[in-house]
């Protein structure tokens, strides 16, 4: 017997589809095992949701980044078109905001974009080029048609039952 | 099947093994290199062409383009606004085709979203250029300086400055995002050392964790959202640098979404001529079929009816206005020394575009190819006249001039298209043509489906046994 990462016996099993995959990790729960991760070469539909992955971080984020900096942005240029540097162009109004509203508008979308993406890779803590995964005999076919379920448990040997009664293709325990 | 709307797009047998090994294969292994290199090194002498050009010209100025008062704003306007028309149908297949669901985006999507990308470092190349003094460039940005100056906010050309270096940021972002998980796939499959160093650095150490695509979804989601508008208001700004002028031809409301279609319908021309080309150069015709040339065709009529709309409705607000400097400068566009440019666009835009109302010429791929470059030129000689008829006859007929475009002008647009297919050729060599993820769910969706119909066959066939 070897011992995982987190002091517990880790196992790595195989499905061949994604359905297979979601049900796995459907009954996995529903035995009371709560430390899974599944890997799938693309989303399966439903199956964070098993993960119990409750997330909105990401959309508010940007939202929050979009509307402060615009904020910011129409700030700077009422001070510098009003206060800083009154200067008439046109026959305009000092605060001539609609014409502000082009910068402050992309402004506002730039840091949203760059919001989403750092809060992507940041909350999935990426880039991390090792990962004691990529070790794994077969691991790389998760980025073709192989949909892998790793479970850390107390309980080695019922979760092992029950990975091979889902119909997994194959149980490895994890390398230490 | 009506009912099956995945079943025609993918070939019946694909799986995701042996998707994924083909496109693969394309960048780990490629086996035609001979075409390939002898049109990437045209593309570079063209290139390097570019480069060229721009040294030359930001040492001499501008003034070796043909352009001068009354018409100040010649080629490099143009082209900008016809590159970035080009890069928003990119923005607009990938993400606002992903938020709508469209079956038929997977395999165009990645074709998209690169042609996006090198349109608009054609388009920032020609802004700068524009500028006339394209060392003082930074003067469009706020930053602290001892002048004391600040940059003009009501100026279009500020406008500009912001709006194509957000797009460009958006677009690499997005771009980027869709590559990430094909570089992680292109590292595992990769067998040389360099190969498998390169992609994986590329890839960032991407594992395919389940919570992983579900942020990536979800982070997916918003740029797709933000794509919406980005698309709308880019082109929509460039083209006020023309509508807030009090210039006659120029001062039209209607620019902003006259330009958006326009933009739209160049760009959907744009990838269903990358999308012939890919596939019969790479035998893709299984996963980018007919059918998907055809939703292209139906894309191009779509925008390009827009475009025949706002041409009647300019020269109705021009009749209608009753103001007699408009009305003259339609005249002109008719029958004055651009006419010539005004009917060649009318030709391409309004009397070629008719034939896409058929199926068999959308489904064919050459002629969708060749409608493909008559809808760019014509698009192209549609930017040219707005800005040539509207300023080369002034209020003062003493300014009247008749400029003509010179040889650096000439160059500098050929050298622009060669940067554009040196970009997309190094592309296609490096990463995979197709979205091989958008693939796999693609796949997976039709074996759902096809799941749900054998269940509703199996019911109808057991009550109608009983």
């Amino acid at each position: 017997m070897t011992v995982g990462e987190s002091g517990h016996h880790g196992l790595i099993a195989r499905f061949d589809s994604g359905d297979k995959l979601l049900a796995a990790t459907r009954r996995l729960r529903a035995a009371g095992h709560h430390r899974l991760d599944a890997h799938a070469p693309f989303p399966v539909p439903g199956l964070a949701e098993v993960l119990e992955y409750r997330e909105y971080g990401i959309p508010r984020i940007a939202l929050l980044a979009a509307t402060i900096t615009a904020g910011i942005a129409f700030l700077m240029q009422w001070y510098s078109a009003v206060i800083d540097y009154p200067i008439v162009v046109g026959g305009k109004p000092l605060n001539s905001w609609p014409a502000f509203l082009p910068v402050t508008f992309k402004v506002g979308i730039f840091n949203a974009v760059m919001a989403t993406a750092i809060t992507m890779l940041v909350k999935n803590r990426l880039p991390r080029f090792h990962h004691p995964l990529f070790d794994e005999k077969e691991f790389s076919e998760s980025s073709t048609d192989g949909f892998f379920l790793v479970v850390h448990s107390d309980e080695p040997g019922a979760a092992e039952e029950l990975l091979q009664r889902c119909g997994a293709r194959s149980v490895r325990e994890l390398q230490p | 099947m009506a009912e099956n709307p995945q079943e025609n797009l993918l070939p019946a047998d694909l799986t995701h093994a042996s998707m994924t090994e083909r496109i693969a294969g394309l960048v780990l292994a490629p086996r035609s290199r001979g075409r390939w290199l002898l049109a990437f090194l045209v593309s570079a002498v063209l290139a390097l062409l570019f480069v060229l050009c721009l040294v030359i010209v930001f040492a001499t100025g501008v003034g070796l383009f043909g352009i001068n008062i009354p018409v100040a704003w010649g080629f490099p306007i143009v082209n900008t606004i016809w590159w970035i028309g080009i890069a928003h149908a990119g923005t607009l297949i990938s993400a606002v085709l992903l938020l709508t669901r469209q079956p038929w985006r997977a395999p165009v999507a990645r074709l998209a979203e690169a042609m996006a990308m090198f349109a608009i470092v054609c388009a920032g190349f020609y802004a700068i250029v524009h500028l006339g003094r394209p060392q003082l460039m930074h003067f469009l940005l706020p930053y602290p300086n001892t002048m004391g100056l600040w940059p003009q906010w009501r100026s279009p050309l500020v406008w500009d400055f912001f709006a194509i270096s957000t797009y460009f940021v958006f677009t690499l972002g997005f771009l980027y995002f869709s590559l990430l998980p094909d570089f992680a796939t292109l590292r595992d499959r990769a067998r040389s050392r360099w190969q498998q160093i390169f992609y994986g650095v590329l890839a960032l150490g991407w594992r395919n964790s389940a919570l992983h695509w579900a942020r990536y979804e979800q982070a997916n989601g918003v740029l797709a959202a933000v794509a919406a508008p980005i698309v709308v208001s880019v082109t929509g700004i460039i083209s006020l640098d023309l509508a807030v002028s009090l210039v006659p031809g120029f001062h039209f409301p209607i620019f902003p979404p006259y330009f958006v279609a326009g933009a739209l319908f160049s760009g959907f021309a744009t990838v269903a001529l990358l999308a012939v080309v890919t596939r019969s150069f790479y035998g893709l015709q299984d996963l980018i079929t007919r059918r998907h040339l055809d939703y292209l065709g139906r894309m191009m009529l779509l925008f390009g009816l827009i475009v025949n709309y706002s041409y009647s409705q300019e020269i109705f607000t021009a009749w209608y206005s009753g103001d007699i400097y408009m009305r003259a400068v339609y005249l002109d566009r008719w029958t004055g020394p651009y006419a010539p440019a005004w009917w060649a666009m009318i030709f391409c835009n309004v009397v070629l575009l008719q034939f896409l109302w058929f199926r068999r010429v959308r489904r064919s791929p050459w002629a969708l190819f060749a409608l493909a470059i008559t809808s760019n030129v014509g698009m192209w000689l549609e930017r040219y006249q707005i800005l040539f008829t509207s300023t080369h006859a002034d209020f003062i007929p003493a300014n009247w001039r008749t400029p003509l475009p010179t040889v650096w002008d000439g160059l500098l647009a050929l050298a622009s298209l060669g940067l554009f297919a040196f970009f997309l050729l190094a592309f296609v060599r490096l990463a995979p043509v197709v979205s091989m993820h958008d693939m796999r769910s693609a796949i997976h969706r039709r074996e759902e489906q096809r799941k749900e119909q054998q269940q509703e066959q199996q019911k109808k066939q057991r009550e109608d046994g009983e």
